[in-house]
């Protein structure tokens, strides 16, 4: 699933551990997501959508 | 009033990991001294045996819920990449098991005597590959 996350991230200048921490998950899980390796479970992705402020379908993209 | 600072995910890692190495090396602690209560003390006092195997016991305990808190604590690509490891260690540990209980029949072959130590290195290699397999997946 392809997702927006890597362009957010960069639009508020985080890095990746920046968010990392702010969603308390590793380093590693952003990347993963980042890259299309690993699709978050739905709570991940809500946590995601409320920190962007956006709709989980306006960040992950069929 | 001073108020904590709230735990990040790698703290929390550090902390779980931390409390695994310290029950881990309490009950192995607890091995030695069963192993020496049986050796010693058996059969003449069989209190300090029995106290020695509960207390063995009791920090397995911990140890179980020491690795299940760590498991918890972990987010969900990393406990999925442990999750993947375990049941890869499982199936391996089947597999090597049937295959030394064939092996067993067979003559002049003293697999018999290494049976344990077999089956903790084939354990303990199967999960170290399927972590560095999950991980280099996910990376």
């Amino acid at each position: 699933m392809k997702n927006k996350l890597k362009v957010l991230r960069a639009e508020r200048d985080w890095t990746q551990a920046d968010l990392a921490e702010r969603l308390d998950v590793s380093r590693q899980t952003i990347n993963a997501i980042e890259k299309d390796k690993y699709d978050p479970r739905l709570s991940l992705a809500y946590k995601i959508s409320s920190l962007f402020d956006l709709k989980v379908e306006e960040i992950f993209l069929r | 009033m001073h108020t904590q600072q709230p735990i990040t995910y790698e703290e929390k890692s550090i902390k779980n990991t931390i409390y695994i190495f310290f029950w881990t090396i309490s009950w192995g602690a607890t091995f030695v001294f069963a192993s020496a209560a049986v050796k010693i003390w058996w059969p003449e006092s069989t209190a300090v045996l029995v106290a020695a195997i509960a207390t063995h016991i009791s920090l397995m305990i911990c140890v179980i819920i020491a690795h299940w808190k760590w498991l918890k604590g972990l987010d969900d690509l990393q406990r999925q990449i442990q999750l993947y490891s375990m049941a890869f260690t499982l199936s391996v540990t089947w597999l090597i098991i049937t295959l030394l209980i064939l092996l067993e029949g067979v003559e002049n072959l003293p697999i018999g005597r290494f049976y344990s130590e077999i089956v903790v290195v084939v354990m303990s290699l199967s999960l170290v590959f399927g972590n560095i397999i999950g991980m280099r997946k996910a990376a």
